[in-house]
């Protein structure tokens, strides 16, 4: 009886052992199982001590991180004297700054890094980016498209090479507005019939991101500007959320989520494509990084894609972000490194090349890139973005951290808040009236 | 008047109890007492984490004087403390009292489930209460629907989040005070209560003039660790919300981070974290002297 009672002690510890294992274990993620072997295995092998070794901080994954590695060995090959060693770090990591801020401040951090116009300011006014204008000749800059170049530019020095350009596009389920008879929308006005038309208890009508960050801003800043305001007037130095225009997107976007027509809560961030692909919505906001998840892992899925929508009678609008490579002014090498991504984004339209159009769907900020693979931007849902969504874009701006978190607290005031539309606009426009005169004292 | 002499062996003991104490007290002044110098040193500076810092005075506890969003987080600090710390006393209590009058194989297996979710990770515990709580195809939204109640937000609703959050974050601390009160029940002679059962107190009665009052020191250590717990309550609520919906979660230690980590005004984040410190502390003392009045 007591060896009985012993056993089955013994029987239900393991079970809870095996049980507490296999939670902890269990990497329940949309990145995908791949993340913990990225995680465990840095790319290059032990440095040799006669080299140059120049450590790149990348968030891709799959086939995006593999280009990294194989421009590293290509990068190699061509300089003996260098070794390119790709490290990653998960998208979290990368997009909260926090990681790469602690690795800076504590003198740990990498030679090459990715920014974007939410960071690049941040970064340059830390006197952490190396300055490129003088690897910028005159024949590069002729090439790059000058609102490439201006988003690189603080201050009249260039500080990053501008890789890619990814536009904000409303993706649709076909099949579900093949069923009720309904076109893509083009309009606000048609966009809410349909999403009063398709939402159901499992399935929301439009996804925009509803999560704070960089992509929140991001997904929003289009819908602002449709209505002709803006966050800062042109010279920079006033609000421009003063006037009326801005009330129009605060209004029918929070009418829209008190209709309970967009998805408050998306089972995963809107970046990812997954949301639409499983039925959870029947329009998603989301980019051109999506095309080639759609080509390869969604082909069976009745996923279209069309122009932002915009009020009536306006002109299409979309947003255009997109990561640059940047060198740390605060690493050893930071001559070299300048060198790799010159050699790797300035130079050869191949390498860009393969960026955009062979590891993911992108466009390249740069004339002989865009030239070179003028046909291939036009395979599939990439003819959208490329014959009507591109050329309708504004690029993102650079704006100081204080202004993004006001209109990211405005945005969660539409979509989570009691104050109404007006009261949100008039709030979003006094921070930034009195933020604006703390900068100027 | 001959000085007392120390003997050996308390010479011995001491050196035994410093011995045991060094790791401690240094691990102590690493890991707390330097930082909160240092945080304070840091508050009088204007620094963004990575340019040399600039010396600001007291600017930064000017400015936060009248940071309307920084005093929002505070209050809802206090609401988070005041619905958490009596709730999780209360349930935590309950359960060992129920737990203590069990008999038999039953008791391991639900002592375990009451240990469970303090025992994995609380970023894990966190991600299982979040899966509990989505709207779409969560269990307590599915269980609703069988009392006929509609689906509810939860986390993505700025009246239910903090609650939510609360009911989360109780879920996984009550098996640990749960097994303190427990033990300290299991500490009480059981000659109290058969005098009492001969006079004829059972039951309630019992509770209230036996139990209760011997429970007042281990009550006393788990209001104050309680209440210093919910000040600082920071991992599960990053996980659940990071601090929405429309700041909704936004409490006070989120808001430095975001100051520190997210605005890069490290200067005026440590000043913030200095007056949180002094609010905690004072909270403390006047929780420890009241509840020491009380004994």
């Amino acid at each position: 009886m007591g060896n009985r009672l012993k056993g089955c002690r013994i029987a239900w510890i393991g079970f809870l052992l095996v049980l507490l294992l296999a939670s902890c274990g269990r990497y329940v993620d949309s990145e995908g199982p791949i993340v913990d072997k990225l995680l465990k295995e840095p790319s290059a092998a032990v440095p040799d001590k006669d080299k140059i070794e120049l450590r790149l901080w990348s968030f891709h994954q799959s086939r995006e991180y593999d280009f990294w590695l194989e421009l590293a060995r290509e990068y190699e090959a061509e300089h003996g004297n260098i070794s390119i060693k790709v490290e990653f770090l998960t998208s979290d990591d990368y997009f909260s700054r926090t990681r790469l801020l602690s690795s800076f401040a504590s003198g740990q951090g990498p030679d090459l890094f990715f920014v974007s116009p939410a960071t690049i300011e941040r970064f340059a006014q830390s006197d952490i980016l190396y300055p490129l204008t003088d690897f910028f000749t005159e024949r590069i800059r002729d090439d790059f498209y000058p609102s490439a170049l201006e988003s690189v530019t603080i201050g009249g020095d260039i500080y990053a090479v501008p890789i890619e350009t990814e536009l904000l596009g409303l993706f649709y389920n076909t099949e579900m507005f093949a069923r009720k008879g309904i076109q893509p929308p083009k309009t606000w006005e048609e966009m809410k019939s349909a999403a009063e038309k398709l939402t159901t208890s499992r399935v929301s009508g439009l996804t925009v991101e509803t999560y704070e960050g960089v992509f929140h801003n991001f997904s929003w800043l289009p819908f602002l500007w449709q209505t002709g305001a803006d966050l800062l007037t042109e010279d920079g130095k006033g609000s421009a959320m003063s006037g009326e225009s801005a009330l129009g997107m605060y209004s029918f976007f929070k009418s829209m989520a008190s209709e309970g027509l967009l998805n408050m809560r998306p089972s995963r961030p809107v970046t990812d494509i997954g949301i639409i692909a499983n039925g959870e919505t029947a329009m998603q906001v989301s980019g051109t990084w999506n095309i080639r998840t759609l080509e390869t892992e969604f082909a069976d899925k009745p996923i279209g894609v069309v122009p932002l929508p915009t009020p009536s009678g306006t002109k299409p609008l979309t947003i255009a972000g997109g990561w640059k490579l940047a060198a740390s002014k605060r690493s050893e090498h930071a001559e070299e490194a300048a060198k790799f991504m010159m050699w790797a984004f300035a130079g050869d339209p191949s390498v860009p090349l393969k960026w955009a159009i062979d590891t993911k769907f992108a466009y390249s900020p740069r004339h002989s890139v865009m030239e070179a693979g003028a046909e291939r931007f036009r395979q599939g849902l990439r003819a959208v973005f490329t014959d009507r969504i591109y050329g309708t874009e504004r690029v993102e701006p650079y704006l100081p951290e204080e202004l993004n978190r006001i209109f990211s607290d405005s945005l969660q005031q539409l979509l989570f808040g009691d104050q109404s539309a007006r009261q949100i606009k008039e709030r979003a426009d006094a921070r930034i009236v009195n933020y604006l005169a703390g900068v100027q004292k | 008047m001959t000085p007392k002499r120390i003997s050996a062996r308390t010479r011995n003991e001491w050196v035994t109890a410093y011995a045991f104490l060094l790791p401690n007290t240094l691990g102590l002044l690493t890991f707390v007492f330097i930082p909160i110098v240092y945080a304070f040193y840091v508050s009088l500076h204007d620094w963004n984490a990575l340019s040399p810092k600039v010396f600001a005075g007291f600017a930064n506890y000017k400015e936060l004087l009248h940071d309307s969003l920084w005093w929002d987080s505070v209050l809802k600090t206090l609401l988070f403390s005041v619905v958490y710390v009596p709730a999780l006393y209360v349930l935590a209590l309950g359960s060992a009292l129920l737990l203590n009058v069990l008999r038999g194989r039953v008791v391991g297996p639900v002592r375990t489930m009451f240990l469970m979710p303090f025992a994995i990770t609380s970023i894990i515990s966190a991600i299982i209460g979040m899966y509990m709580l989505d709207p779409r195809n969560g269990v307590i939204n599915h269980l609703l629907g069988f009392a006929g109640i509609g689906p509810q937000q939860f986390l993505g609703s700025t009246s239910q989040a903090m609650l939510s959050i609360i009911g989360v974050i109780l879920w996984i601390n009550i098996g640990y005070n749960m097994i303190i009160f427990l033990s300290a029940i299991k500490e009480i002679p059981r000659d109290y209560y058969e005098a009492a059962e001969i006079d004829g107190a059972t039951g309630w009665k019992a509770f209230r003039h036996i139990t209760f009052p011997l429970l007042r020191e281990t009550s006393t250590f788990i209001l104050i660790v309680t209440m210093i717990g919910s000040f600082q309550a920071f991992d599960q609520i990053v996980v659940m919300t990071k601090g929405g919906p429309a700041s909704a979660t936004e409490v006070s230690v989120l808001y430095i981070f975001k100051q520190g980590f997210e605005l890069l005004n490290m200067g005026y984040a440590s000043a913030l974290a200095f007056v949180l410190f002094l609010i905690i502390f004072s909270v403390s003392i006047f929780q420890l002297k009241l509840l020491s009045k009380r004994n």
